[in-house]
């Protein structure tokens, strides 16, 4: 009964008519067409059938994500607005990444902070699990080339959101704005280009980021940005290392805003 | 001509009706033969259990989509089942069985028929041969030649379905894979032009005595300026596909889209967005031609 009102209930329907483009003979016909839009939720109940085939992947997938492939010494966090220990370890680790993978000169990478990862690394294990928690989205990282002057609205963009995170960028935000924009340390010059590297969900204008949309990109390979992240973690693992990363404090606060949030 | 602006007419007044469901009527002594009920999905990019995460939350499952299409098909006699492409990728599940367990429940389901999405060749060709061993159901694609791959013998370019007094010819079209595929995924995959394929299709399926013809596409909803090729452009250059169901772009529609094309053809486009949140529904019921009475009429659904 519960489903005969979900589906009685949540029905978005329509009825209109087309003329069916053939006939049927001897006699012609119309088309009468309805429609609706029946929206998939928990409240219906589950079939038995299926749960009975999902169960055993449902299961063997669970042992996979509890596989350990790292140790954290402290809490990475992404909650944070402007510099986050998070936001700073997956920035650094796509630029570092596509450098090598893509072997291209890859000057800056930019991250959504909690808007894109969307859990904390805890102290501890760190389990591939965690890391999917971490990036539940299938973003992949693709490059794209600017100018120096498109990088630096850029920045200013971020600047005054305070939502994202771009590496390895210092700047200092005042309440009018953001200054002292500075790469790697150096200067942007305007008028020199500048590669990239991005999730293709930004790159396509997403979380406000439409200045990126009409960007050239570099063809490249489809690289997840949830696989970059993992394979840091274990490469760090396979050297021995444990995994941290602390706040660079690259941005200086000069505006009324709390840093943390 | 006359008769089609008629149509479009009687088109205005029952999308009124449509906008206030109170005014749905009962169609009284429905012949069941002459009423199909297209039910379908796109994009549903390994979405097996529901959203435990985000503005979906608690949305999509494969369960829950199984107990809907269970229940439609205890009440009507007549059901196509279709996807429109990238069942895969998404979830741990493909990640972890390659597509495996979406295909078998898809099965289970009694999918009638898929389309190729670019994803679909995101564990390379050959792994997707392999999953599609779980599919008791066809792939169907027109506008891949795949005569030089190891799916030569796995897609099909069309199929018909005899539904009561419907004959369906149900084609397939697939997305340019260059530049959106990695190049050694889909290795001797050639893209042909949707458009010359779809008039080589419906005069094919006309051939054939199909008395409706279904697009599965995954060409995309609508790229605005860009003139790739896409549902809506398809519909205003190839006259007689009377339903296109979409994928790609990830759409959700609000209501189906009807475009007349320059030789007077009507086409129905729908989409019903991603990770199977909505299951898509559309009923074709066959009335005489120029019965008024028909045409202010409406289906009871459920």
């Amino acid at each position: 009964m519960k489903l005969l009102w979900h589906i009685g209930l949540l029905l978005i329907t329509g009825i209109y008519v087309v003329s069916l483009s053939s006939c049927f003979n001897p006699k012609n016909y119309q088309a009468m067409y309805s429609w609706s839009k029946i929206p998939i939720d928990t409240t219906i109940e589950k079939s038995t059938e299926i749960e009975q085939i999902i169960a055993p992947y449902r299961m063997s997938l669970d042992s996979i994500m509890d596989e350990v492939i790292g140790y954290a010494t402290h809490d990475l966090r992404s909650s944070e607005r402007y510099e986050s220990a998070l936001g700073t370890f997956v920035t650094k680790l796509i630029l570092d990444q596509s450098r090598v993978t893509f072997e291209k000169d890859v000057d800056i990478a930019i991250m959504n902070h909690n808007g894109g990862l969307r859990a904390p690394i805890n102290k501890g294990d760190i389990t591939l699990g965690n890391i999917y928690e971490v990036m539940p989205f299938e973003n992949q990282i693709i490059l794209l080339e600017m100018t120096g002057s498109e990088l630096l609205d850029m920045i200013q963009f971020i600047g005054k959101s305070g939502r994202s995170m771009a590496y390895p960028v210092s700047y200092e935000v005042n309440d009018d704005g953001v200054s002292n924009i500075l790469l790697s340390g150096e200067e942007v010059v305007p008028e020199e280009e500048y590669v990239l590297a991005v999730s293709d969900y930004m790159a396509n204008g997403g979380s406000g980021f439409g200045m990126l949309k009409n960007l050239p990109r570099i063809e490249v390979e489809i690289i997840m940005l949830r696989d970059m992240i993992v394979k840091e973690v274990k490469d760090r693992s396979a050297q021995g290392l444990q995994i941290k990363q602390e706040v660079i404090n690259n941005i200086i606060l000069h505006n009324s805003e709390p840093k943390g949030s | 001509m006359k008769r089609r602006q008629f149509l479009i007419q009687g088109l205005a007044t029952t999308a009124a009706i449509g906008t206030n469901p109170t005014n749905l009527l009962a169609y009284p002594s429905l012949n069941q033969n002459k009423k199909l009920v297209i039910l379908h999905t796109n994009d549903m990019h390994s979405h097996i259990d529901p959203f435990d995460i985000g503005r979906n939350k608690g949305f999509g499952g494969m369960s829950c989509r199984a107990s809907i299409i269970k229940q439609i098909r205890e009440q009507e006699n007549h059901v196509l089942l279709l996807d429109c492409g990238d069942v895969f990728q998404g979830t741990p599940y493909f990640n972890m069985f390659g597509g495996e367990l979406e295909l078998k429940l898809m099965s289970t389901m009694k999918y009638d028929a898929t389309t190729i999405g670019n994803h679909e060749f995101d564990n390379g060709i050959a792994r997707f041969k392999q999953a599609m061993n779980y599919a008791e159901f066809p792939y169907i694609n027109s506008n891949y030649d795949l005569s030089r791959t190891i799916l030569r013998d796995s897609v099909r370019s069309y199929q018909v379905f005899k539904k009561g007094k419907f004959k369906v010819g149900v084609f397939g079209l697939g997305i340019r894979l260059d530049g959106l595929v990695n190049a050694s995924l889909y290795g001797n995959t050639k893209y042909q032009d949707p458009y010359a394929v779809a008039k080589e299709m419906v005069q094919e399926l006309k051939s054939q005595g199909c008395n409706l013809i279904v697009c599965l596409s995954h060409l995309g909803y609508d790229y605005g300026e860009k003139e790739y090729p896409c549902d809506t452009s398809l519909a205003r250059e190839v006259s007689e596909i009377d339903i296109i169901l979409g994928g790609h772009t990830h759409t959700f529609m609000d209501k189906p889209q009807v475009i007349t094309n320059h030789e007077g053809y009507q086409t129905t486009i729908n989409q019903v967005g991603w990770a199977g949140i909505n299951l898509g529904r559309i009923d074709v019921l066959l009335t005489k031609r120029g019965s008024q009475m028909s045409a202010n009429k409406a289906i009871k659904i459920s």
